[in-house]
């Protein structure tokens, strides 16, 4: 089980004609908490949907867990950018956490015991266990957030993938988020996508930087040239980068 | 004669409401989810183009049911295709399928004789003509959606709220959403003989809309939908009879007075909640 969690070699991906992502090479060892750091339209999402298999490459060759994506995905936890659900769906918390459970669970009925238990322990990790019973629309933005990380881990992942998770959290939730992150980094590897560099360089052990071509720094390294040669501008990661 | 003493007087009477209770079991179990995914306009091109089949079936002197059944499934077949694969021309192509099938159906009827009386019992439902062996077809027809829905409810769940995570999960999120567009065309088939295939789009969206109001899971959903739904063909089918009203219309109106009062109750519940809520923080 020592194979890389993934490895992308020469990836070039894109939508109808223009390539998004180009000549990507990456490899994620077993583990690591990987921030993925870009600006907007650089192809962070792509990225992650060809590492899913939600998208096929042009080019190039995607392990994810050593085989095939669309094999290996389902040991993958997801939390994706936006919900793309209605709040107003009839369903409970905790009905939304057993969701994560297809894929190891039986084809046919209902949710197994130990279905629901790893259910209750992915509530009990983002301490979420009091408001299990509670409709997904009732939740706070933060909890809403911890809710769709419970899903994701109701699967026992080995690589746990978040998109942008404190788009739309308050600061302190931010905080609170990774820390979680940080402790959950003991038992999978992460990747989390945010644009707000200064906050993931605190946690991660590297930053892949994505504007149409991957660059990897160690959170150490990420100076001031780099983030504006990414960036095209200055920004204000650069007190942060070099604060470290 | 009240309603009652007629119901235990008249065989015919009993057929109808027995076609009542297992219409109102299919709506209750397939209106929740075409509520909860939004589908009410596939589900009426769905049940337009059904008369496409009960025409043809007609005209070649078969059972206009099974018409309606093959022509139903065809349906839904092509217009998940159309929706999964050309979203962005979806809600043209689906009224395009919606006036062709009634087109069909209209023109082969129209070279059938005795045909007025027909198609208007098609359109708008003849609850009152409901044989034993419909009911055995509503039965059956029950029997598989119940199956279907009680093997792989946790499937058609996760597809209908979350379809990319489900797709992740290993879900064959295309199989499972023309599946239960099949058991939407299914549940078209067993309501043509209550209300007919123009008020059916009511029957399956209203109640479970009530039912929306007032539960908090897809199951309960089905539950109480599946009762609003007796409470409307049976109250219908009571204010139909004394008058000798249309029964497909009096039982869609029940169940849009139904929908009326829900919301209404709904916004009032909303009110009392907040207004107790800030009564309970001044306290504190």
């Amino acid at each position: 089980m020592s194979e890389p969690l993934i490895e992308l070699k020469g990836v070039t991906a894109g939508y109808e004609r223009s390539p998004v992502i180009e000549d990507v090479d990456l490899v994620m060892p077993r583990g690591e908490f990987l921030g993925l750091v870009g600006p907007n339209g650089g192809g962070k999402s792509t990225l992650l949907r060809v590492v899913l298999g939600l998208l096929a490459p042009w080019r190039g060759s995607v392990r994810l867990l050593g085989r095939n994506p669309r094999r290996s995905r389902r040991r993958v936890g997801y939390v994706p950018q936006y919900a793309r659900f209605s709040r107003d769906f009839p369903i409970s918390v905790r009905e939304v956490v057993e969701t994560g459970r297809l894929g190891r669970t039986r084809g046919m009925l209902g949710y197994r015991a130990e279905d629901r238990q790893a259910a209750e322990r992915a509530l009990s990790m983002v301490e979420l266990d009091a408001l299990a019973a509670r409709p997904i629309g009732n939740l706070s933005g933060g909890q809403f957030q911890r809710a769709l990380i419970a899903r994701a881990l109701a699967c026992e992942p080995e690589l746990l993938i978040l998109d942008e998770p404190t788009a739309n959290v308050d600061p302190r939730a931010e905080t609170h988020l990774f820390e979680l992150l940080r402790r959950l980094n003991g038992y999978m590897g992460i990747i989390v996508v945010s644009h707000d560099v200064a906050f993931v360089t605190r946690y991660v052990h590297r930053v892949a930087c994505l504007n149409r071509t991957l660059v990897c720094h160690t959170a150490e390294t990420l100076t001031a040239e780099v983030m504006e040669n990414l960036y095209g501008h200055p920004i204000n990661a650069v007190q942060h980068a070099s604060e470290l | 004669m009240s309603f009652l003493d007629a119901l235990l007087a008249h065989p015919f009477l009993q057929l109808a409401l027995g076609g009542g209770v297992l219409a109102s079991v299919g709506c209750g179990l397939i209106g929740p989810f075409v509520v909860v995914r939004r589908i009410g306009y596939l589900a009426g091109g769905i049940a337009h183009t059904a008369l496409g089949g009960m025409g043809i079936a007609y005209y070649l002197g078969l059972e206009p049911l099974g018409g309606a059944l093959a022509a139903a499934l065809a349906a839904a077949l092509i217009i998940g295709w159309v929706s999964l694969n050309w979203h962005e021309h979806e809600d043209m192509l689906i009224g395009a399928l919606w006036a062709v099938g009634m087109a069909v159906g209209i023109l082969f009827m129209s070279q059938t004789r005795g045909y007025s009386v027909d198609l208007m019992s098609y359109l708008f439902g003849n609850i009152l003509l409901v044989t034993p062996a419909d009911l055995y077809l509503m039965g059956g027809l029950i029997a598989v959606i119940l199956g279907l829905i009680g093997l792989f409810y946790k499937q058609f769940v996760a597809v209908c709220f979350d379809e990319e995570f489900a797709r992740l999960r290993g879900v064959p999120v295309t199989a499972f959403y023309l599946l239960l567009l099949c058991m939407v065309a299914l549940t078209v088939v067993l309501l043509i003989q209550v209300v007919g295939l123009i008020l059916v789009i009511a029957l399956i969206t209203l109640p479970a809309a009530v039912a929306g109001h007032w539960t908090r899971s897809l199951a309960g959903m089905m539950a109480l939908a599946t009762l609003l739904a007796l409470f409307s063909t049976g109250g219908g089918l009571a204010l139909a009879y004394a008058p000798d009203l249309p029964a497909g219309a009096t039982i869609v109106l029940v169940s849009a007075a139904v929908y009326l009062v829900s919301t209404a109750g709904r916004r009032w519940v909303r009110r009392r909640v907040i207004a107790r809520g800030a009564g309970g923080g001044s306290k504190a």
